[in-house]
Order: C-alpha cells, then sequence, then structure tokens
C-alpha cells in the first residue's frame, strides 16, 4: 500500500496506475489518497484548518459529505476517534484523489460505528466514482465494502 | 533506491563547487569592499586606557583621520598578531609594544621608522632603546610591593636582600606572577637574572633563588592580576571578590602604592621595595608598522606624545609619561607613596630577545627540578 | 525520483550539502591553520610536546588536575541536578516556566561573572567558605555544579515530567514493584541513565574546559584549557617562547581526545539506550508536593544568589579613607559602564553590539541547524553511519578550546582579509553560529525526531510539495523546539565569550561579556567592579526575559532536550 502511493519504494517491480508507469512520481504528485490506520490530523491546526491543507475551499460540503457539519473551528484534539476518521476522509477526498487508498482505517473505532462508517464511505467513493483499496484483516469487513476481494496468505510459499 | 543516491550524488558535487564560490565571492565581496584609505589609522593595541573614547574623538576632530583599534590581550598579542599579518599592510601602528617584546618585533623586520621629530621626551625613557622605530609613550618600574602593616619589622622584617625572602618567615608568604604569562612577572624575572649576577660570586644565583623560593611555598600566578588581588594584603585586593590574602609581598610597579593612595585618600598600607637592581624599567612603546600608513601613524604619534595627552598618563594610564619634567601628580599622595629605585637591572631588549627562552627555560628548571 | 519533483529534490538536497559543507568549513579550517601554524613553530614530535607541558612549572600536574576536577565536578553536577530535575518534572509548580527560566540561567551566565558572583558568595563578605588552601577545591566544584547543573534539568526533566503514569502504575502491582527500590531499579533507573549519562558527559566537557572559573577560583592549579590561555599569547612565534607553542599543541590534542571520546560516548549512549517509553499526551498532572518549596526554594536561591550578589555588587562602591573602608550604596559603577572612560565604550554600545550580533547569528544559525539537523535526521534512515558521523561533527566545536580557534580564526581571516579584524563588523557573529549552531541542531534534532513520520506522509498523500510541507506541516508542529532553540541562540550569542573576546577585536565591536571583562580586568579603579558588575547585571536581566518568554513559548510541548 505505501508502494502504491509512493512513501515506500518497490525493491523490484513497478507500479502502475491506468497504465501510467508511476514508480518514480514522488507521492505528492500521483494524486493518490491515503488513510492511515490511525488518522493522522494536525494538532496545530483546526478543522478546517486540517482541510486547508487539501483545498482552500469546499470545507462546509466536504465536511457534510462526512457527516461533520458545523465542526469548522474545532480542535482536532476534540474530536472522537470516529469523528477524527471522518475529518481524515474529508481531507482525503477534499484533495480530489485518482484513487484512495484505506490503510485499515476502521480497526480503531468500535464495532457499531464502523459499521455505519464503512456504509458511509462507500456510498460517498460510490457516488464520487473514486478507486479505493481497503486492507483490512476483518473479513466481514471486506465483504461489506469491496465490489472485489484479494487474500493475502503468506504462511504458504 | 539507486536513483535516489545518483540525485543526491549529483546534489554534493554541485553543492561543494556552490559553496567554495559563494564563500569565496562573499568574503572577498564583504571583506575587501574598504581598505587602503588615506583618510584611516588602524591601531593595534590592547587595554591601553589612555586611549580613550574622548582623547580618539578629539584626535579624528582635529585631522579628519578615522581610527580604528583592534584591542588585543597584551603586549605579547600585539607582536604574534604583528607576525601573523606581516607584509598585509592592514594595520598603521603599534601601541603597547614593551621592552621585553621590542627587539623581537624588530628582528621580525615588523616595524619602521617614524619620522616624527618630538622634542621633550626624557633620556630616561630613551635608555632601553634609542632609535626610531619605536617611540616610548609610557614607563613605570617594576618591583616588590610589601605590606607595610604587617611587613612592619615586628611582624615581618622589610628585606634587605631577595635572600631574605628564601627563609622561613618567609613561608608561603611571597607571591609572584608568572614569567611566562605575565608582563610584570616577566620583568621581575629579568631583574633577578641581573640581581644574582652582581650580588653573587657563584653564576648560579638566580637558579639557587628561585628553588629556594620554590622550597619556601612561593604562590606563582598566571597573572599580575591573580597575584595582586588574590593574595596580597596591601592592597585593594582585600576588597575584591576571591581574596585570600596569604601574601604580604609581591610583584607590581614601584608606583603602585602611588595609585592606591591616589585612589584611597591619598592613605595606603601597600610599599616598594627599593632594592638595587631587583626592579626591571619597563617602558611601552608607539611604533609605526611596515606597510602601513606611516605619514597619518606618525601624527597620531605626535598627538599621543603631545603635552595635553602624555602629561595624562599617570591618572589615565596608571603610568609615567615619558616627557621631560612630568612627574607624577602630588595629588592624593600619588607621588608621595611611589618610588623611583636608585638602581634598575640592567638588561638590554637584545639581550632579552636573544635569551629569553634560555632563560625561561632555566627559570623553569629551578622551578621543577629536584622538587 | 522522477522529472516533476526532482528539481525541488535537487534543491533541498544541495542546500542541504551546502549547509553542512560550509559549516564543516567554518570549523574545520581554522583548527587546521592553526595547527599547521604551531607545527610549524614546535616540530611535529607529540611526545615532545607533551614532554614540555609535563615539565613546565606553570602546567605540570594540569593533566590530572583537569581530569580529577572535572570528574567530581560532574558527579557533583548530577546529585544536585537530579533531585531538582525529580521535584520539577514529578510535581506541580507554580510558575512552573518562571522556575525553569531561573534554573537554567546559569548556563548562559558568562563564566567570568559567574566566578565573580561564586566567590563574591564565598567571599569573607557573605558566606566566608572560600578562604584558603583547604576550601578552595570545593569552591570550584561547586561552581561548576551551579554552572552545569541545568543540563542536568533540561535533559531528565522532560521524560520525568511526561512518561505515561500507567508505566509506574502497573509496576506497582507487580511483585518486582512493590518497593520503591524495585521501581527504581526497574523503571527509574533504566528510563533516567540515557538522560543522565548525557548529561554527565555534557557537564565533563565543560568542566573540562573551564577556564574563567579555574582561573578566579584554584590557587594554584591548572586545567589544560588555563593553561593554553595563559601561553597562547605567544604561542606561534617563531624563535620566541616556542616552548608555548608545545605546550599548546599538547594541551589541545589531550583535550580533544578526550572531548571527543565523551561526546562520542554521550551521543552513543543516547542512541543505544534510548528506548521508547510511552509518553503521555502531555504533562500529567501529580499534584502538589506540600512541602515542595523546602527543596525548591534552596534550589532557585543556589541558581539565582550568585547572579544576585552581582546585581548587589553593581550598586556597593568600596571607598577608603585613611584606612577604614566602607561600602557605600551608590549608582556611580552605573554611571561609569553607562558613559564608558578609559578604553571602554559605553554600555548601550555594548548592548546594541550584542543585540545586533545575537540576532546576526540567530539568522544564521537557525536555518543553517534546521538543513543540518534534517539532513541528519533523513540520513538516520538511509545512512545510519553517515548520519552519526555528522552528528557527532556537529558537536566538533565544544571540543576545541577558544585559544586554538582563536589562533586559526586570526590566521585564516589573515589570509582572507588582512583588514577584517578592523573592517568586518560581522566577524564576531560568526564565531558565535559556531558555538550556537550545534545547540540549533541538538535542539531542532530533538524536535523533528518527535513528529510522528505520518504527519509528513499524510501530507504527501494530500499532494503537498516538499515547500509546502516544510511552511505549513513541519515549522508549524516544530513551533516549540524552533522557539527554544532561537532563544537559545540568543542567549548563547549574548553571553559568548571565549570566542568572541579572540575575535571582537575593533574596540567599537565590544559585547556586553567582553565590556564586563574589560571593566573587572582595569585594575586599582575601585568603580572597575561596580561597573563590570553593572555590565553584567544588564546582561542576566536579558537572559532572565529571554528565557521566560523562552519557557512561556514551549510550555505547552513535550520536552526536547532544552
Amino acid at each position: 500500500m505505501r508502494c502504491i502511493c509512493g512513501l515506500e519504494e518497490p525493491d523490484r517491480g513497478r507500479v502502475y496506475f491506468s497504465g501510467e508507469d508511476i514508480t518514480d512520481v514522488p507521492p505528492e504528485s500521483r494524486g493518490i489518497g491515503l488513510l492511515f490506520q490511525k488518522p493522522v490530523l494536525y494538532p496545530h491546526l483546526s478543522v478546517s484548518g486540517n482541510l486547508s491543507l487539501a483545498s482552500s475551499h469546499g470545507h462546509e460540503d466536504a465536511l457534510e459529505e462526512v457527516g461533520l457539519q458545523g465542526l469548522g473551528e474545532r480542535g482536532v484534539s476534540r474530536l472522537s476517534g470516529g469523528e477524527s476518521q471522518r475529518l481524515a476522509l474529508a481531507r482525503a477526498l477534499l484533495s480530489d484523489p485518482r484513487a484512495l487508498l484505506l490503510d485499515e482505517p476502521f480497526s480503531a473505532i468500535d464495532a457499531d460505528l464502523s459499521a455505519r462508517l464503512i456504509d458511509d464511505v462507500r456510498v460517498i467513493l460510490k457516488h464520487r466514482g473514486c478507486p479505493a483499496v481497503l486492507v483490512t484483516h476483518n473479513v466481514e469487513e471486506a465483504e461489506n465494502f469491496c465490489d472485489r476481494i484479494l487474500f493475502m496468505d503468506l504462511s504458504s510459499p | 533506491m539507486n536513483f535516489k543516491n545518483e540525485t543526491r550524488k549529483i546534489g554534493c558535487t554541485k553543492a561543494a563547487a556552490l559553496t567554495i564560490i559563494l564563500m569565496t565571492a562573499a568574503v572577498s565581496g564583504c571583506l575587501s569592499s574598504e581598505s587602503e584609505d588615506d583618510n584611516s589609522l588602524v591601531i593595534v593595541t590592547y587595554d591601553v586606557y589612555a586611549l580613550s573614547d574622548d582623547m580618539i574623538s578629539t584626535f579624528e576632530n582635529r585631522t579628519g583621520i578615522e581610527v580604528e583599534m583592534v584591542k588585543l590581550d597584551d603586549s605579547g598579542s600585539i607582536l604574534s598578531y604583528l607576525i601573523q599579518q606581516k607584509g598585509t599592510g592592514a594595520n598603521d601602528l603599534a601601541i603597547g609594544l614593551d621592552n621585553t617584546y621590542l627587539q623581537t618585533a624588530i628582528d621580525f623586520d615588523l616595524l619602521s621608522e617614524s619620522k616624527t621629530d618630538i622634542q621633550g621626551i626624557s633620556s630616561e625613557a630613551y635608555s632601553p632603546y634609542e632609535g626610531k622605530l619605536a617611540i616610548p609613550f609610557d614607563m613605570g618600574h617594576i618591583c616588590l610591593n610589601y605590606d607595610s602593616s604587617i611587613v612592619d619589622g615586628v611582624n615581618l622584617s622589610v628585606p634587605t636582600s631577595l635572600w631574605n625572602l628564601t627563609e622561613e618567615e618567609w613561608k608561603g608568604k611571597v607571591a609572584i606572577p608568572s614569567p611566562m604569562s605575565s608582563s610584570p612577572g616577566r620583568g621581575f624575572m629579568l631583574a633577578t637574572l641581573d640581581y644574582f649576577e652582581y650580588t653573587t660570586d657563584s653564576y648560579n644565583g638566580f637558579d639557587t633563588w628561585w628553588s629556594s623560593m620554590r622550597d619556601n611555598d612561593v604562590i606563582i600566578t598566571p597573572g599580575w592580576s591573580e597575584a595582586y588581588e588574590i593574595h596580597y594584603t596591601g592592597g585593594y585586593g582585600e576588597y575584591m571578590p576571591g581574596y585570600i590574602g596569604d601574601a604580604h609581598i609581591t610583584v607590581s610597579y614601584c608606583h603602585s602604592p602611588g595609585v592606591e593612595a591616589w585612589y584611597n585618600g591619598n592613605w595606603t598600607k601597600s610599599a616598594s621595595l627599593n632594592l638595587d637592581r631587583a626592579s626591571f624599567f619597563q617602558v611601552e612603546y608607539a611604533s609605526v608598522v611596515q606597510g602601513g600608513n606611516a605619514e597619518n601613524a606618525d601624527l597620531f604619534i605626535e598627538y599621543l606624545l603631545s603635552q595635553e595627552v602624555n602629561a595624562l598618563m599617570p591618572t589615565q594610564n596608571m603610568m609615567y609619561s615619558v616627557l621631560e619634567g612630568q612627574d607624577l601628580p602630588e595629588e592624593g599622595g600619588y607621588r608621595h607613596h611611589s618610588i623611583v629605585p636608585d638602581q634598575n637591572a640592567n638588561i638590554t631588549s637584545m639581550a632579552i630577545s636573544l635569551n629569553i627562552d634560555a632563560w625561561l627555560d632555566r627559570w623553569n628548571s629551578a622551578m621543577t627540578e629536584g622538587e | 525520483m522522477n522529472d516533476l519533483g526532482s528539481g525541488t529534490y535537487r534543491l533541498i538536497i544541495g542546500t542541504r550539502t551546502l549547509a553542512i559543507a560550509a559549516f564543516l568549513l567554518l570549523i574545520a579550517s581554522p583548527i587546521a591553520l592553526a595547527v599547521f601554524r604551531l607545527i610549524g613553530v614546535a616540530g611535529a614530535n607529540p611526545r615532545a610536546w607533551i614532554e614540555t607541558l609535563d615539565g613546565n612549572y606553570m602546567s605540570a600536574g594540569a593533566i590530572e588536575f583537569t581530569f580529577l576536577q572535572s570528574i567530581i565536578s560532574s558527579f557533583a553536577t548530577i546529585s544536585l541536578g537530579l533531585p531538582v530535575a525529580w521535584m520539577l518534572g514529578r510535581y506541580e509548580w507554580r510558575m512552573q516556566s518562571m522556575i525553569r527560566a531561573v534554573l537554567t540561567v546559569p548556563f548562559v551566565m558568562p563564566s567570568i561573572i559567574a566566578a565573580m558572583g561564586i566567590l563574591t558568595l564565598t567571599g569573607d563578605s557573605a558566606l566566608g567558605i572560600r578562604s584558603n588552601e583547604g576550601t578552595w577545591f570545593w569552591t570550584l566544584i561547586i561552581a561548576h555544579a551551579w554552572f552545569n547543573m541545568s543540563l542536568v534539568i533540561r535533559f531528565c526533566e522532560p521524560i520525568l515530567a511526561t512518561l505515561d503514569p500507567s508505566m509506574e502504575e502497573q509496576l506497582r502491582l507487580l511483585p518486582a514493584g512493590r518497593t520503591i527500590s524495585g521501581r527504581i531499579r526497574h523503571l527509574w533507573l533504566p528510563v533516567l541513565i540515557p538522560p543522565l549519562s548525557a548529561s554527565f558527559c555534557m557537564s565533563f566537557v565543560f568542566s573540562f574546559t573551564s577556564f574563567a572559573l579555574v582561573r578566579w577560583i584554584t590557587i594554584r592549579d591548572n586545567t589544560l584549557e588555563s593553561v593554553m590561555a595563559i601561553s597562547s599569547p605567544s604561542a606561534g612565534i617563531e624563535g620566541y617562547m616556542a616552548f608555548t607553542s608545545e605546550i599548546v599543541l599538547a594541551s589541545s590534542l589531550i583535550q580533544f581526545a578526550v572531548l571527543s571520546i565523551s561526546l562520542w560516548l554521550a551521543s552513543r549512549i543516547q542512541r543505544e539506550l534510548q528506548r521508547q517509553y510511552p509518553m503521555a499526551p502531555a504533562r500529567v498532572a501529580r499534584g502538589h508536593f506540600d512541602y515542595g518549596w523546602v527543596f525548591m526554594a534552596p534550589a532557585l536561591l543556589f541558581s539565582i544568589a550568585p547572579i544576585v550578589s552581582v546585581a548587589i555588587g553593581s550598586v556597593r562602591v568600596r571607598t577608603v579613607e585613611s584606612g577604614r573602608a566602607a561600602d557605600t550604596w551608590s549608582l556611580d559603577g552605573w554611571e561609569l559602564a553607562r558613559d564608558g572612560s578609559f578604553s571602554m565604550v559605553p554600555l548601550s554600545d555594548a548592548m546594541a553590539n550584542s543585540i545586533l550580533y545575537a540576532i546576526i547569528s540567530l539568522a544564521i544559525s537557525m536555518p543553517l541547524g534546521y538543513c543540518i539537523a534534517s539532513a541528519i535526521h533523513s540520513l538516520e534512515r538511509t545512512n545510519r553511519r553517515m548520519s552519526e558521523a555528522l552528528d557527532f561533527a556537529t558537536m566538533a566545536p565544544f571540543a576545541f578550546s577558544a585559544a586554538m580557534i582563536g589562533l586559526g580564526v586570526t590566521l585564516g581571516v589573515t589570509k582572507l582579509d588582512p583588514t577584517a579584524f578592523s573592517q568586518f563588523w560581522p566577524l564576531p557573529a560568526l564565531a558565535h553560529v559556531m558555538l550556537t549552531t550545534p545547540f540549533a541542531i541538538r535542539i531542532m534534532l530533538t524536535g523533528l525526531r518527535s513528529i510522528d513520520r505520518e504527519y509528513d506522509e499524510a501530507a504527501r498523500v494530500l499532494g503537498m510539495g516538499p515547500l509546502a510541507r516544510l511552511t505549513r506541516v513541519r515549522i508549524p508542529l516544530m513551533k516549540g523546539p524552533i522557539t527554544v532553540a532561537a532563544i537559545f541562540c540568543l542567549a548563547m550569542s549574548l553571553g559568548e565569550f571565549g570566542a568572541s573576546f579572540i575575535v571582537a577585536t575593533n574596540s567599537d565591536w565590544a559585547t556586553l561579556p567582553l565590556l564586563a571583562d574589560s571593566w573587572r580586568g582595569m585594575p586599582m579603579n575601585p568603580l572597575a567592579e561596580a561597573a563590570s558588575n553593572a555590565v553584567a547585571t544588564a546582561l542576566a536581566v536579558m537572559a532572565i526575559l529571554l528565557f521566560a518568554v523562552a519557557e512561556r513559548a514551549r510550555s505547552n510541548e513535550r520536552g526536547g532536550m532544552f
């Protein structure tokens, strides 16, 4: 996943996106969004300050899209776990990615909440037509979220 | 991965080249903007208190010359600075070389003759050096000072010979600045060379005396101020932080008690010891630096030796004026408490320059051997 | 990388390389010049140098004394500093930032002022404990502990204050941690050993190179640094007192070897033993300690008393009438310092110079320090050896003596442009940069390490370029360390003495510490000491204000190295 978005360089092999070799493109130029396992929010910025790192406008719409309307001025330390991940999602979507990578973003949130969030994210992504890759250990989560599932089993050679 | 390293390599080479170019440019661009200028005078000196802001600005106003002062640590630092900068023409005038360093400066060909014709400099001031490569501007005698309230003939007797100081009653009560690092200390050591050559039959008087002093727990300090302010009981040291007060005799100027009195309302318990050949006559010089602006340097030398400036040496610089007919002021007991030794040690600048290494070596051996 | 980003990347890497090259050049070239000059005079025989050093009356025994006093000083520093760090870190205090500021002030005091303050305090007019051969040694040790105590506090207090309380709570419930000694053995010792050994090494380094304190407090002994200081005026002159060149070379050699080893050890220990302990998100409130002030008040008093005694000294003037000495209280010393006289510049000039040089060195050493710190930081992932080497090399200015650097700078600048000593007024700031940059690097490196890598990665996948990440993510996240580094640079530069003494050659460039020293060095005049104290007081007030501001700025940050 980190190779896809460019944070890690592959030891061998190339990364192609829509047929284009992007192996040597720095991550900031790939246009691929990433949601970390634990949402990475900048403590020195407010909610909308964090959004402004992706785009200078459209904050309200973005917040509404993830169900955080009206929280623009709130400090990020006062968000709950689910809200934080929603904000991270809003920020990732605001930068209008060509694809979104999700690195177990729901694992740190309790079951009820994550089920709702998974639905919401799926709807939003479908609505935008944005392809996404989700990495998860949770088969149920994968089944709820994904159109196609790839199993990776490292125990077999 | 490889590609990344490649980038770094390219960056390195480029950056290294760029560094050199930038630094050269910056340095040459910034530094050489002002250089040779008819209207400037660069003086190399140390904390010579006579060179006050007022004094300098009077000179600047009268002559239109702009004075820049390079202030170093002491006389020795001036010498080594001039050697390092030899041939650069960056300096015009050196103020503060004394007769223990002068000949070395001359040997290194650092100075050029002054064209001034200053009348009225006392023959005494010319006695260590009579040429034109250095013009005396102040002077003083280095000798032993003692605390007359303790060295009163009852508690301790006033020494009549340096040998007295090797006796039991003076054990641990003598503080002498090191000849290695202090200019009064060096002057005093030079004086002892002459003193023992005259007063002792054997050649070894100097060595024996210093060894005996060591055995008598003489306190050797790095500089004059440690000896005088920390250890000496006779001076203002007792009011200074760090005072210990274990020595009743030390090395200073013969007019130091006069300065003490002058600051203390005509009172001092410090007195100078008038022992033949146990004092060293020190003269400080102003010298035109070779390759510098000799004309402006001479103008400043003339000003420094004018009555209005040089007569103030005793109060401004705590040294004697070199002008004929000038003496220490009577005010505050300055002159009354100062002595002029009857007979200074006779050591020429030439001899100092030739032998200083050997003498210091001898001093060191005397202080360390057979411990 | 690819076409899109490579320009910017090359620029960044180029800038970093340039910064490192410039800094190393700034340090290495003067040293090389000095060494060559001295070897030219003394010959290239290290054995002979050391024999001369050991055989000279003024320097014999300096090696042993230097080791002895610096080892004892470092132990004393730890034993005084650790309890204070504990108290400060484990309990809540009113005016916490002010307390920390006051405890840090000794470290930035020019050492001559420190010496005078300690001597006044221990002298006959106050405590009366330093009056003979038997007590001066311990006075020196206490003086060094006073000077270096803040190192221990700065290194140890942050981890004490922010360690996740559950670490201790859990241990209390386990058999091994039921007793205090058990908790010390299983938790506090492992936690504290890295910062403790680092602060031990640093105070060893500072005591080893101590000069002014040694010069004024010891009676007969010399450290290698003070030996160098008294030998250096005549060192490097061919055929004139050549043995002084040998002594300087021998002292430098030993000093460099010893200090390199201890600095290397310090950074090694920190790397090896530094484990990531879980930190509480902010300071953990631990409640008040009812009798805390019984411990804290003496510590504060200890920190501030020498400075207070200097301040008192600035308004106390001794007058002697017919052998009776009396102290009178007057502002004469302040007036003399204000107006300037003899060869001394007015106080306001020195203050302006000090501020100007501090700002210049800040403007250079902050970006320089940031570039080098981020280079070291990013190399930590790709080339660990290189990053360790760089990390160590940037500490080098601490391992060289002022005398050596001074000689080298003189020779180097003479080669470039001999008129610089009278004409090129920014020269002293360059000397300050040599000393402030290593601190800037240390502080910012700690800051960079504490930034979660994901912050940067998240910014990258949001499409932010290197410049945008620097200005919008890194710098705002580093606000605390950057402020502390900035204030530290300012304070270090304001208090810097050894290097300025050598390069602030034009008398118009005198800074506050130089002016204080000049006044202190003026003999006989009773007002000179008061004037010196006045200048030092002005300096101390500036330093305290700066630190209070710094502490305020970082009060809600996690602690770093400083």
